[in-house]
């Protein structure tokens, strides 16, 4: 469980996140339609604070106490991931039912899906708050998942860090499930394994950014190896510690971070803006990326002040990135120049 | 191993844990014997589970360079097609957009959710695949499979005994927002045009026209390209949601921020863009005008304002007579004087001074320039004139008059009408002020509410009386075009094949003479709003008093009358459109994009004999059409992607794989028609026929020009796409091998002299920076096109000084669909492009799966609603059911539906459109009168839907059985 | 315990738990004990299994007939209720399983599921893939592996809190030095695992009948009835 010396990771800004979906759209596309995997989305996005996927995630349990023992976990149940709906378009389209159908949800009123609460949020009006975080699978320098397998059916590469599932090994035990304090594994009951954002390491193997950040349009995702100084993700982590790891008392350390957010300012009850009291309440914040958001957030405030007022800041430009092929670590390849013959051939 | 084996099961036998953790040690080893060398020797894998993921990953080719997106007003966006068994299996970004400037963020890599997904719209359930024809009832969804010879032997029949027994009135064309700027939009020109077919103009029918910018600027179109968000110091999100519906631009917005900008976003929600702002300010729905015209009179009280700017861009230093509340015209001094001719006091020469800005000054003196000694002033003391009448009359600027009228918007009563506090506003007002620059962006929904004009005109007084309209990151910006006169000349010039290889630019303003004089007899395009109001079953609902503004003196209807009988509006079509033999649609929904919509069924779908629909798939209209021609989706033919500026480059959609089923694309589908067409005039022997104007053309010589003399046959998209590139200022050097060889983007390379000029105001593009409108006005002092020929804040019409808003006030919203306490907004959501992507799996998963309404949990709990609940929503005009969605950033007393859900994913088949009574805004009658006239596209009546009031009670849906 | 010879029994006939010509065998009743938790492979199965927890059907009844070809267990034990497991849509639960186990070659140990090079191999039956049963052999703890799906034939049924279970398999199967190979006449052993879904026992989590041979249950198969 040693930290591997090139571990990939990935930064996600929240002040930029658009909620979009477009990075859940094309990991789904890519990876998760195949048999049994209808309800999976290795990549989710969610309103924040909200339920989640799956529903309550957070009080699922699992990952490691403070001294390392696995904390007991539960498995999330189908309902609270949501089912990949069906619809009754044809008979809509081509039934002869006029108007008297509707299109609906085949098999009655589901109670949760992936994004079920979005842009809901929490508090008041007019001080009601809300962002979004986008999640993939943390590939964890100690992954609770790994750890929980008895048939040591997860690997995590040498090379890089990725955690996978050895479907080939796996027999849908589902101990990962629940070790996994992120509750970012899926159970194919069909094929009866385990199935998981695996960093999209074709791409990567190819050069290639993962598909969720290469797609994002809100340039929000930044890739890379942790220990490579001179590129964002060390400098975001490491060197600007702007970037924090979700639920770090979950003791798997993530190799996912997160810009926290800057809400915009809340209203004092006589309608004025009330500087003393962020939107977004710090004590939440600090509920999901622990204490050291406090100072993540003061530096981008303080290094954002210094680039209005200069023109300069190495952190600003960073989160800015002119370049878009600058976030993606030297993984910038054009996908569509990867040659796939070999592949197709097999296939 | 036999030893620890017997002890283990000596352990075990005990069922000691004592003895059992003494097991552990044994265990250990073999567990480390395990770990240690992975798998036994004697195991093997069958197959390594990472092929299953790196196969997932192959493709057979990757088809560069095509756009998928036709109806997306966020401009193009490069895709890439990841083909596997000649099926497009996935896209993915081109990113092809590399960085023309260091200074700003590139474009890369845009696209959206829907983009990602546009497979599994193009191969949805809806899609229409082959022609199909009605066997039930309308709208009944009884369909059989045609072959195309039988479609198109019917409709070509049926068209031609429409054409000889009433000509084009006979038919018309319903025509969406929803077209290329390529083949499919040159075929709709030339097939319609050609036949004399009126066609619906729906920018103001969509509600998407804003006539305050029209009033203002003289371009309904104001706009940058997006990366000059980032530029900005003060970016104010007004009215819109930029994080949902420009998703590909947004980042400029949330990286300017990180650029030390202040991000305001005003909306009355709580929305997706206001999470990353600076400041929100949660204003009362509808009331956006009183908060803009509070912050301009903190700015003029403080003298904040630009003045030099506001002397010699603006219409402020105007002078206006106070016997009648006109502006003092050249005429009414100087006997044959000139009509549109405005005067400034001047104040050393202490006498009227005739602006050179003016719209009837000679072409070649028009400036916005002043003269060394002219020395207008903005509120001169005693100014008056003497009359040709000899009468003598005082006179006062605009902007004397503006200060009075700005008195009524202090501070406090701002406050209560917008519901901010008033420190808010006037920091508000300071920070505008003092930004360096400021840019508002003026969100489409701007032009949603009956006083959005007046909004408008408000938002954009702001953004000039601090200068910032022409300003790099500064101004009033909503979205421009660019402009392609290949795309004009290819659909409506006869013959734009001979202009393909000439240098003579004398032939190409003479086919624009052709053009001109042919659409001046009989305009291809009607009003798409009046159609509905005058023949779609909404007149007495959209012109009802109570729905309007309460303060207006006469009823609207009698403006529309006047109008009507002083011939100032254009394109209107009437009753006499109101009875159609066949109905085409193309590029639209007009059952959805018009509120109201589902009255055509019982109208001017009702009597139709023929309804013909060039569809990609079934939505609400194609329900209620008869023949159902399936159209080619955008990656399955070629085309270009409507050139909206927020990226300042070309998109050419490629054909990468064959139609689906028979699909074909618009071109090859009019022009098979109008072949059959013609064939069948010739047979029957019909020559001359009428336009819908009663110009006289030859029904059997249609083919012949519909194909320009034979050189346009049914295949040739390629050579349209030539004609484009090749007679387009825009494109100089842009040919299609260079496209394709660039993933099809390519950077615009200059700007239309015939409509860059009008909607960017840039004459000067640079192609390596932003594009920043209006150029040509601040620098180069060329005059703004209003009658002024300066940004125009006082309009003197007739209707306008009736009502009262000669300047830009604020009016109530008003009580449209009754006097019910909730208000039912609505926005473009980011799930769909309008109906499109509505219900298409993949994305319904990742909402709720059904129509939702956003509601405060206030005013849900105190009418006994819970989430997820259905509710009624109802008024005087309609009632629809939806689920509710409990949402603390609901601003109480407000209703938010994101819109474009299709009626039949309403459990009752009514949509929220269906209780949208729109009232018509009386301004919009305005015509005749310099720049306020009437034109589609220009000033045409818009649609609007955002002030519509409504109640809510819960609804308990029976289950089918 | 000993195989009963029944002639000209068919396989389908051995399949059926009905089948009349089970009525003649003579069953024993072995008692079952869980896994111990120290034993489980990880701190995460052993944090949700504590000491105790494992093992939650008591006792198993045994048959044991083969035709002389044909190899098969009739299993019966009490449980409340079926569980299909992975199955469902609203899945947290496991399939009732069980499985018949063998070792390959004498010594195998059968506590830790065999050792490298001392495999022990498995005919399991699962409550969701009632029918096809899996050939699985193992060396060594979380090192199980199907060998493939159509050797080990298995039918199931649930009635009145019981299920029977019959899981069947030839003799001897071609070419694979990983499972075990029986002859008639001559002596091996055997053991039962048994796995409860409704208490979520999948892998190591599970009952089993610890005979007194090294953990095993001596088995002879007769030649002739």
């Amino acid at each position: 469980m040693t930290a591997r010396k090139h571990q990939l990771a990935m930064v996600m800004d929240l002040n930029k996140c658009l909620g979009c979906h477009t990075c859940t759209v094309a990991c789904k596309t890519l990876w998760s339609n195949g048999e049994g995997m209808d309800y999976m989305w290795f990549n989710t996005v969610n309103t924040m604070p909200g339920r989640g996927t799956p529903r309550d995630w957070e009080a699922m349990g699992g990952g490691f106490d403070a001294r390392g023992n696995a904390r007991p976990g539960r498995l999330p149940r189908r309902q609270e991931y949501g089912e990949a709906w069906k619809f009754n378009h044809d008979e809509l389209y081509h039934g002869g039912n006029g108007d008297s159908r509707h299109l609906e949800i085949k098999g009655g009123t589901p109670e949760w899906g992936p994004n079920w609460d979005e842009d809901e949020g929490a508090g008041k009006f007019p001080n009601s708050y809300h962002f979004y975080l986008p999640r993939i699978c943390n590939h964890c320098t100690h992954a609770a998942c790994q750890a929980a397998c008895p048939r040591q059916a997860i690997e995590k590469r040498e090379s890089d860090g990725i955690v996978t599932v050895n479907e080939d090994r796996c027999r849908g035990y589902r101990f990962c499930q629940s070790a996994c304090p992120y509750k970012k594994i899926y159970f194919n009951h069909q094929k009866k394994v385990a199935q998981k954002c695996i960093f999209c390491f074709p791409r990567i193997d190819e050069g290639v950014a993962p598909a969720c950040a290469r797609q994002c349009p809100g340039r929000l995702r930044f890739v890379g190896y942790r220990d490579d100084q001179n590129a964002p993700i060390y400098k975001l982590v490491d060197k600007w510690k702007v970037a924090l790891p979700l639920h770090p008392e979950y003791g798997t350390e993530p190799n996912v971070f997160y810009v926290p957010p800057i809400g915009p300012a809340s209203y004092g009850a006589d309608g004025d803006i009330d500087e003393s009291r962020p939107r977004v309440p710090d004590e939440y914040l600090v509920s999901l990326f622990g204490p050291k958001v406090l100072d993540a957030l003061a530096t981008v405030k303080a290094e954002r002040e210094r680039k209005r007022i200069t023109g300069k800041s190495e952190l600003m430009d960073l989160l800015i990135a002119y370049e878009w092929k600058s976030m993606f670590g030297g993984l910038d390849r054009d996908p569509s120049t990867v040659s796939v013959i070999q592949w197709t051939k097999k296939r | 191993m036999k030893l620890s084996f017997d002890s283990a099961r000596r352990s075990f036998l005990r069922g000691g844990v004592a003895g059992a953790a003494g097991l552990m040690l044994d265990l250990s080893n073999l567990r480390l014997a395990i770990a240690g060398g992975g798998l036994p020797p004697e195991a093997k894998l069958y197959k390594d589970y990472r092929d299953v993921y790196r196969q997932k990953w192959a493709w057979d080719h990757v088809s560069v360079g095509t756009h998928t997106c036709t109806n997306c007003a966020s401009g193009g966006c490069s895709w890439d097609l990841y083909v596997r068994d000649g099926i497009v299996w996935r896209e993915e970004q081109g990113a092809p957009y590399t960085q023309t400037n260091a200074t700003v963020p590139d474009y890369n890599p845009r696209g959206c959710q829907k983009g990602a997904s546009a497979s599994a719209l193009y191969r949805s359930p809806a899609r229409i695949r082959y022609p199909l024809k009605r066997v039930g009832a309308r709208g009944e969804n009884r369909w059989k499979r045609i072959s195309w010879e039988e479609a198109l032997d019917e409709i070509a029949r049926t068209l031609v005994d429409t054409l000889s027994k009433r000509g084009g009135a006979g038919a018309y064309l319903e025509n969406g927002n929803n077209s290329d700027f390529g083949p499919s939009w040159i075929a709709m020109m030339r097939f319609f045009r050609g036949l004399g077919i009126p066609i619906t103009e729906n920018f103001a029918g969509s509600g998407d026209l804003m006539t305050g910018a029209t009033l203002t600027l003289g371009n309904p179109v104001p706009g940058a390209s997006s990366d000059d968000w980032f530029r900005t110091d003060y970016f104010v999100n007004w009215f819109g949601n930029p994080v949902s519906t420009r998703i590909p631009d947004a980042h400029f917005m949330t990286e300017a921020r990180y650029r030390g900008a202040k991000i305001v976003s005003i909306t009355p929600d709580f929305s997706p863009s206001a999470i990353h702002a600076d400041l929100w300010i949660g204003i009362r729905p509808g009331t956006d005008a009183a908060l803009a015209l509070a912050a301009c009179k903190v700015i003029i009280d403080e003298n904040l304002h630009d003045a030099p700017y506001v002397v010699e861009q603006t219409d402020l230093p105007l002078l206006i007579r106070t016997d009648t509340q006109q502006f003092l015209r050249e005429f009414d001094v100087v006997p044959g004087g000139r009509r549109q001719c405005f005067a400034w006091w001047d104040e050393k020469k202490q006498q009227v001074v005739w602006s050179a800005s003016s719209a009837d000054i000679e072409q070649d003196k028009r400036t916005l320039k002043l003269g060394p000694e002219d020395r207008p002033t903005l509120e001169p003391k005693g100014a008056q004139i003497t009359l040709a009448s000899g009468r003598t009359v005082a006179l006062r600027t605009a902007f004397s008059l503006l200060r009075e009228k700005l008195a009524a918007y202090d501070l406090d009563s701002a406050s209560k009408i917008t519901g901010v506090n008033p420190k808010v506003i006037r920091r508000f007002a300071r920070e505008f002020a003092q930004a360096k620059s400021a840019m508002i962006y003026a969100g489409a929904a701007m032009g949603k509410i009956l006083h959005g004009e007046l909004v408008q005109r408000a938002t954009i007084l702001l953004a000039a009386l601090t200068g910032n309209n022409g300003r790099a990151g500064g101004g009033w910006q909503e979205m421009t075009f660019w402009e392609l006169e290949g795309l004009l000349l290819s659909g409506l010039y006869d013959h734009p094949s001979d202009l393909i290889n000439t240098d003579n630019p004398a032939a190409v303003w003479g086919a624009f003479g052709e053009i001109g004089k042919e659409q001046a007899a009989s305009p291809s395009y009607i009003s798409g709003s009046m159609m509905m109001l005058n023949n779609g079953g909404t007149y007495a609902t959209q012109l009802d008093p109570r729905y309007n503004d309460p303060t207006l003196p006469r009823k609207p209807e009698e403006y529309l009358k006047e109008a009507i009988a002083k011939g100032e509006l254009h394109n209107v079509p009437g009753p006499e459109l109101g009875s159609p033999d066949v109905i085409f649609n193309m590029f639209g929904n007009p059952f959805r994009h018009n509120r109201m919509g589902d009255r055509l069924a019982n109208t001017l779908f009702a009597t139709a004999k023929l309804v013909v629909n060039l569809t990609l798939r079934m939505d609400d209209t194609a329900r209620h059409s008869d023949i159902l021609l399936p159209s080619a989706a955008p990656y399955e033919k070629l085309g270009f992607k409507y050139t909206i500026a927020y990226p300042p480059y070309l998109h050419l959609g490629d054909k990468a794989v064959a139609p689906a089923g028979e699909a074909k694309s618009d071109w090859e589908i009019l022009s098979l028609l109008m072949e059959r067409v013609s064939t069948e005039a010739k047979r029957r022997n019909v020559t001359q026929v009428t336009t819908y104007r009663g110009v006289p053309y030859d029904l059997t010589q249609a083919h012949w020009r519909f194909t320009d003399k034979g050189r346009l046959g049914p295949a040739d998209d390629e050579k349209l796409v030539r004609l484009i590139l090749g007679l387009s200022t825009a494109t100089r050097g842009i040919t299609l091998e260079k496209l394709r060889a660039s993933k099809g983007v390519m950077r615009y390379t200059g700007v239309s002299a015939i409509g860059g000029r009008m909607w960017c105001g840039t004459s000067d593009y640079k192609i390596d920076e932003p594009l920043v409108p209006y150029q040509d006005m601040v620098v180069k002092k060329m005059p703004w096109p209003t009658s002024t020929g300066r940004q125009q804040f006082y309009i003197d019409h007739p209707i306008f000084v009736e009502v009262g808003e000669t300047l830009p006030v604020h009016k109530e919203p008003p009580m449209a669909g009754g006097h019910y306490p909730l208000q039912l907004t609505c926005g473009h959501t980011r799930w769909s492009i309008h109906t499109a992507w509505r219900d298409v799996d993949i994305l319904l998963r990742l909402q709720r799966g059904e129509p939702v309404i956003f509601v405060n949990p206030d005013d849900a709990k105190s009418r006994g609603i819970g989430d997820h609940d259905y509710a009624a929503v109802h008024n005087d005009v309609g009632e629809f059911v939806a689920r509710v969605k409990l949402t603390p950033g609901i601003r109480p007393g407000q209703v938010h539906v994101y819109h474009a859900w299709l009626a039949n994913q309403f459990v009752t088949g009514k949509s929220n459109d269906a209780l949208a009574p729109s009232p018509m805004r009386v301004t919009n009658f305005a015509g005749k009168h310099g720049h306020v006239k009437s034109e589609v596209g220009w000033i045409d009546p818009t649609q609007n839907d955002r002030d519509t009031r409504v109640d809510l009670r819960k609804h308990v849906v029976r289950e089918h059985p | 315990m000993k195989a009963q010879y029944i002639r000209g029994a068919s396989l389908d006939v051995l399949l059926d738990p009905d089948a009349a010509a089970w009525r003649s065998v003579k069953s024993a009743t072995l008692p079952l004990s869980g896994t111990p938790s120290a034993l489980q492979p990880t701190a995460a199965v052993r944090t949700e299994f504590p000491e105790g927890s494992i093992g939650a059907i008591k006792q198993v009844s045994v048959a044991i007939a083969h035709n002389g070809g044909e190899l098969a267990f009739r299993l019966e034990w009490s449980d409340a209720s079926a569980e299909s497991g992975a199955g469902g849509q609203d899945d947290v639960g496991f399939p009732d399983a069980a499985a018949i186990l063998l070792p390959v070659r004498p010594g195998a140990p059968l506590m830790t599921m065999g050792a490298p090079g001392q495999p022990v191999n498995a005919w399991y039956w699962r409550a969701d893939e009632n029918g096809t049963g899996r050939q699985v052999t193992a060396q060594g703890l979380g090192t199980t592996e199907t060998i493939d799906r159509e050797s080990v034939k298995c039918r199931g049924i649930h009635r009145q809190s019981e299920w029977a279970v019959v899981i069947a398999r030839h003799l001897r199967v071609k070419g694979n030095q990983q499972v075990a190979q029986i002859d008639v006449g001559t002596g091996t052993a055997f053991s039962i695992a048994i796995w409860e879904g409704g208490h979520r026992e999948r892998a190591g989590i599970k009952s089993f009948a610890l005979g007194a041979l090294e953990g095993w249950h001596p088995l002879t198969l007769n030649r002739s009835s």
